[in-house]
């Protein structure tokens, strides 16, 4: 190897090693502010679509918080209370349509297991008439067949209804903390004066300042190490300002 | 503009008709002419000016009971010179050291933004360097101001502290401080941020002897300090955001 290839080598190797780390550890802080930069910009955009009109102020959220109220005891809480109302209506017209169906089937099996009967020659007393009849299976099976149908329409609307509470409930849920996120910005002013200073990008502004700042510095100081690094291996040439 | 006289800290300099000087009010005993409003030339080296702070200057022009200028310097160990400049002259000039100027159509105060990627302008400390162009004068001041002719290749090295003009058609070689090539010198030389400066026989520059005995130890400190102070900096932004 030729001295002055080898002596530019050393003197690469030994200068080059402070400033090359100087420059690594710069270079990846400039990475990650870019990073930052562009996560402010995401969250400003973010906000924007969240709030197209701006960040509410806190006489607004009290009325935001007062319509919820309001649409809470109106509205809600009454529908669920209907529906609750019905609810139990259906339940217990459920239970005694059951409890017949139960009778009747129970009469059928016991009519279908007694010795049949022939129908009288004389006319029955009109009091038996009805006893007469009820005994007959035929008309057992239809009634038992009418109990089943309207059994299975009640539980039908029992479940559409069980559906309809556990919806209302869960409006009513998210309605109640809907208003508790309102109330607690309402009454945290420096957050809310923090949300809008980040939706006018008043705030983003400032941090992207300083950060492209830090920026700004780092670039100089590792444009400075490189030249620096040029410098002592002797690389520029004459130079003449004008 | 011409020097009247020139004792150690004074200089007299008589203006010529219609001649318009700016220079610094500091150095006026008295200040009998009062800041104006306006900067002179507010595009000329307007942030090279900002920094060393000459943007803002006293103006002063030749009036029959008074033709003469006399400017003081601060320090006992001040001098002034006097850069007289043709239309073709071209003078770097350090803006911490310029005392007052007088330019006539064409001539002012140039930075030269191109020369930001150069390895050379930023060895000299000057990445951005402030060229005065042609025709006008240029008063400069710096404690032991001297003025140095090139003769042998050995008088030729400077630091850059030390340089306070120099004729900017002359080239001159940026090198590292140290120049033996020892790894103690190498590391010594990365991290004191300090060259020579190399002109060729021949030269003519405007320079101020600094050499503080312990200048080199506290470039040291100082470019270990800026990079440690970077670190909380750094910190304190990315908590904020």
């Amino acid at each position: 190897m030729r001295p002055g290839v080898r002596s530019l080598l050393v003197q690469a190797g030994t200068c080059g090693a402070l400033l090359l780390i100087l420059l690594i550890a710069q270079a990846l802080l400039i990475v990650h502010l870019v990073g930052r930069l562009h996560a402010l910009g995401q969250d400003m955009a973010a906000l924007r679509a969240r709030y197209p009109a701006g960040v509410p102020d806190a006489g607004s959220l009290r009325c935001a918080t007062d319509a919820i109220d309001q649409e809470l005891g109106e509205h809600l809480y009454p529908q669920l209370h209907d529906l609750g109302v019905q609810l139990q209506a259906v339940a217990v017209q459920s239970q005694a349509n059951a409890q017949q169906l139960h009778l009747l089937e129970a009469q059928l099996a016991a009519d279908q297991t007694s010795e049949y009967q022939p129908a009288p020659t004389i006319l029955p007393h009109p009091l038996d008439w009805a006893a007469y009849y009820l005994r007959d299976i035929d008309a057992l099976n239809v009634r038992i067949q009418q109990g089943r149908s309207l059994d299975g329409a009640l539980n039908a609307r029992l479940n559409h209804l069980e559906l309809a509470e556990a919806g209302m409930k869960r409006q009513i849920s998210a309605a109640i903390s809907r208003k508790d996120v309102l109330a607690a910005m309402a009454g945290d002013p420096q957050a809310l004066a923090d949300l809008r200073s980040r939706w006018h990008g008043l705030g983003t502004a400032m941090l992207c300042l300083e950060h492209l700042g830090l920026v700004l510095l780092l670039a100089a100081l590792s444009l400075r190490s490189c030249f620096r690094l040029l410098i002592l291996l002797g690389i520029p040439g004459e130079l003449r300002l004008a | 503009m011409k020097v009247l006289s020139q004792e150690n800290n004074v200089i007299s300099l008589e203006l010529d008709e219609a001649e318009v000087v700016y220079f610094r009010g500091a150095l006026l005993r008295g200040r009998s002419f009062g800041v104006p409003w306006w900067p002179p030339y507010p595009l000329g080296s307007p942030l090279a000016r900002l920094i060393h702070g000459c943007y803002v200057l006293n103006r002063a022009a030749r009036r029959d009971d008074q033709p003469v200028l006399q400017l003081n310097g601060p320090s006992g160990l001040g001098r002034f010179q006097l850069i007289t400049l043709t239309a073709e002259d071209r003078y770097f000039v350090h803006p911490r050291h310029l005392a007052a100027f007088s330019f006539q159509d064409g001539g002012g105060l140039h930075t030269q933004l191109g020369r930001l990627l150069s390895p050379s302008c930023w060895g000299i400390h000057h990445p951005l360097p402030v060229v005065v162009h042609g025709p006008g004068a240029v008063v400069v001041y710096a404690e032991n101001l001297y003025v140095a002719a090139v003769t042998r290749a050995s008088q030729a090295e400077y630091i850059p502290d030390q340089i306070v003009a120099f004729d900017a058609r002359e080239p001159f070689l940026v090198r590292a401080l140290h120049p033996d090539h020892s790894p103690l010198s190498q590391v010594i030389n990365a991290l004191i941020d300090d060259n020579r400066i190399c002109f060729s026989v021949g030269a003519t520059l405007h320079v101020s002897p600094i050499n503080h005995p312990l200048r080199h130890r506290w470039r040291l400190v100082a470019h270990v300090l800026i990079h440690l102070a970077l670190i909380p900096l750094i910190i304190v932004v990315l908590k904020a955001s």
